[in-house]
């Protein structure tokens, strides 16, 4: 993926309203209807930077890409040895797993977010 | 310019045709200045092609020959038949269709070959394919379909500047959506969106059928369900009645000589008071109410932070809908735009901005529907083989792209399955399944094979799976709207040749009752008006045109000539 503050044109301590505002701008600029393609750039890197919490979790996966692909790696394994005859396994166990580490990590970096709720984030 | 895009409402009880020029979107008038065609198609007694109000005011007379509320089959199999043969619900809306695409060429004196259709936002994927396939069927080509409370927000956006937060309810003859909406910067935003396909105000028409019924069964011992000339009479009371609500505490139903029993007469005559109509409608009503919490709920915003609420519609009209939602959202924050037009305004605002015009507000729209695929996992604590899982949750911006991992559960497993569906179960068996496909030709790898599900959901709806095998890039993949179409490019073209006939047959626009030239040059000038009056004269104006066709088409001599007055000196005063 494509670096979200790159895409947007913000630095990494922009705020909230600044970003939305760079984000609206760029939409009128390249809407879903001419620019599909680059809109769902624009939409995807908004998604990631949005808010704080957001932005901590963009930085913080980018920051931690070797332990977390091990950790991914490893659910894979463990949610796919079960052996039952279906044809195909959802990966939840692994979204679970992430979700757990990248609160941990929000928790260490930023005890006041840690009490916020999940939200529909980390579900199924 | 070839290139314009016009923008059409198709709706349940009536429907519109409108243009961007000169810098705003206009409604398009027929030849008699007539901006609203109802959605009704009939066949005379000749066995001419009648859509419109030529149809409507037959219905009385040949209800087995006139067809209403299309829109609520579209999608479905259903055939009706009109005359001595049956249509699909995409062929009677393609009628619909050519007629408005007649009144716009007429209107701008060339005709126009591109458009953007609106539906309710709550379409299902089979229902807008219906709609695509009926404006192909009229020779049109739909470059877009819209939401219908998005293009009312498009048109409400015009006026806006600084960032607001919209909910749009929007309550049409057979379809209930509500949508919340956010402006700001140029942008207009759908955050959530709910809704019901099968709820609108044909069904408060249905509740005062079904209690004339229980009274006349009660009073005079007669049912009349099987009668479809009386069965017609008094839905079209009804729907006089409901409107008359809106504005009067009581409403007088009277038909005489509905029917006969034992040879004697029966004269319908009966007083529904506001408040009983109310209670007959009250758990219509309070569904809706519901949806607004979800679609609320969805978007993360209390009542409280709504700024506006736009109402779209013409059964936005009952009171008892204004005074609930006033109770819900505390106060009156009601934003101004017509409930009849706004929809076909919105949707040439897109077709202009599509066509490269550049309009007032960029729109970003999201889909209703949560898209999906099934695999093992657990539902209720217990191993279950088809969990829905979604890939593109319902609300969020289109196009989108999104992609999710699955495994393979058995060693050397060389198939897998791929279903995919629509809806918001977590048992996948309760959604509705679009489409599925096998993929054959795995590797012979051990249990946890990756095989990766990519889904792509573009503006209209459509959306491309595939599904691929992350070791070796083996791929298969589909594209939903043709596992969906009901008809092929062949029956297709089939179609649009047996419509088309069917409107060559007849005279050119005149085959209608007499008419009176002075009265049609004074509609054509009120109609011409309405852009540049308030919205309070617009509403006057356009019940004063209602009024006049009523009359008219109704021989009320009395009436019409009141009303020709009435929107006489209304003119006369705008001018002055």
């Amino acid at each position: 993926m494509l670096d979200p503050f790159t895409v947007l044109g913000v630095t990494e301590d922009a705020d909230d309203a600044e970003i939305r505002r760079r984000y609206l701008a760029l939409v009128r600029e390249f809407p879903p209807d001419r620019a599909p393609e680059r809109f769902q750039e624009l939409r995807a890197a908004y998604e990631a930077v949005g808010d704080e919490r957001k932005r901590l979790e963009t930085k913080l996966l980018r920051t931690n890409t070797t332990a977390l692909t091990r950790l991914y790696m490893s659910a894979l394994q463990a949610g796919a040895t079960d052996g039952l005859p279906s044809d195909a396994r959802a990966p939840r166990a692994t979204k679970q797993t992430i979700t757990a580490v990248l609160a941990e990590g929000i928790t260490k970096a930023m005890p006041e977010l840690s009490h916020e709720d999940r939200g529909k984030q980390g579900g199924r | 310019m070839t290139d314009e895009i016009v923008g059409i409402d198709l709706g349940t009880t009536n429907s519109e045709i409108a243009i961007y020029r000169n810098g705003r979107p206009e409604v398009l008038a027929d030849e008699r200045g007539r901006i609203i065609l109802p959605s009704v198609v009939a066949l005379s007694e000749t066995g001419e092609l009648l859509v419109g109000e030529e149809a409507r005011n037959q219905y009385l007379l040949y209800p087995e020959r006139t067809i209403r509320s299309i829109k609520r089959r579209m999608g479905t199999n259903d055939q009706v038949r009109l005359g001595d043969r049956d249509y699909t619900p995409q062929e009677i809306s393609a009628m619909i269709l050519s007629r408005l695409k007649e009144i716009a060429r007429q209107a701008l004196g060339r005709p126009v070959q591109k458009a953007v259709i609106t539906v309710p936002a709550y379409f299902s994927d089979a229902q807008r394919q219906a709609t695509r396939e009926a404006g192909e069927i009229a020779g049109l080509e739909v470059v877009r379909i819209i939401n219908e409370p998005t293009a009312a927000a498009l048109v409400y956006e015009a006026a806006q500047h600084q960032g607001k937060r919209i909910l749009v309810y929007d309550l049409g003859g057979g379809t209930f959506d509500v949508s919340v909406v956010r402006i700001e910067g140029g942008v207009v935003e759908v955050i959530s969106s709910h809704g019901n396909n099968h709820l609108g105000g044909d069904d408060f028409d249905h509740k005062i059928v079904e209690h004339v019924l229980d009274h006349l069964k009660l009073k005079h011992g007669v049912d009349i369900a099987d009668q479809p000339r009386a069965m017609a009479r008094v839905t079209r009371s009804a729907e006089t009645a409901k409107k008359q609500l809106s504005d009067h505490p009581f409403a007088r139903i009277q038909e005489e000589y509905l029917t006969e029993q034992d040879g004697k007469p029966v004269n319908l005559d009966l007083e529904l008071a506001r408040h009983d109509y109310e209670e007959m409608i009250a758990p219509f009503i309070e569904e809706t109410l519901g949806a607004i919490h979800i679609a609320l709920e969805s978007a993360n915003l209390t009542a409280s932070q709504v700024d506006e609420i736009l109402l779209v519609g013409g059964a936005t009209r009952t009171p008892m809908i204004r005074r609930r939602l006033v109770e819900v959202f505390g106060k009156e924050r009601r934003g101004e735009v017509d409930p009849d037009l706004c929809v076909a305004l919105g949707a040439a605002i897109q077709g202009a901005a599509m066509a490269g015009t550049e309009v007032s507000a960029v729109l970003v729209d999201v889909t209703p529907y949560t898209f999906g695929t099934s695999a093992l996992g657990e539902l209720n604590d217990e191993l279950y083989p088809y969990c829905f899982i979604p890939i593109i949750p319902r609300n969020t911006p289109i196009p989108v792209r999104r992609s999710e991992v699955f495994f393979t559960v058995k060693d050397a497993q060389t198939e897998v399955d791929v279903k995919i569906f629509q809806g918001e179960n977590p048992d996948a068996m309760e959604n509705i399944q679009l489409g599925e496909f096998r993929v054959t030709g795995l590797s012979k790898a051990p249990s946890g094979n990756q095989v990766i599900i990519d889904l792509a959901l573009d503006r209209d709806g459509i959306l491309q799976v595939s599904a691929r095998e992350k070791a070796t890039g083996l791929e298969r993949r589909i594209t939903i709207d043709k596992a969906l179409s009901r008809y092929d490019k062949g029956q297709l073209d089939e179609a649009r040749e047996r419509i088309g006939a069917l409107f060559d047959e007849q005279a050119p626009a005149d085959s209608v009752a007499a008419s009176d030239s002075a009265l049609d040059a004074l509609l054509a000038k009120a109609s011409n008006k309405l852009d540049e009056v308030s919205a309070e004269d617009r509403s006057e104006i356009i019940d004063l045109i209602e009024t006049i066709r009523d009359a008219r088409s109704g021989d009320n001599d009395a009436a019409l000539e009141e009303a020709r007055s009435q929107l006489q000196d209304l003119l006369f005063y705008l001018e002055t």
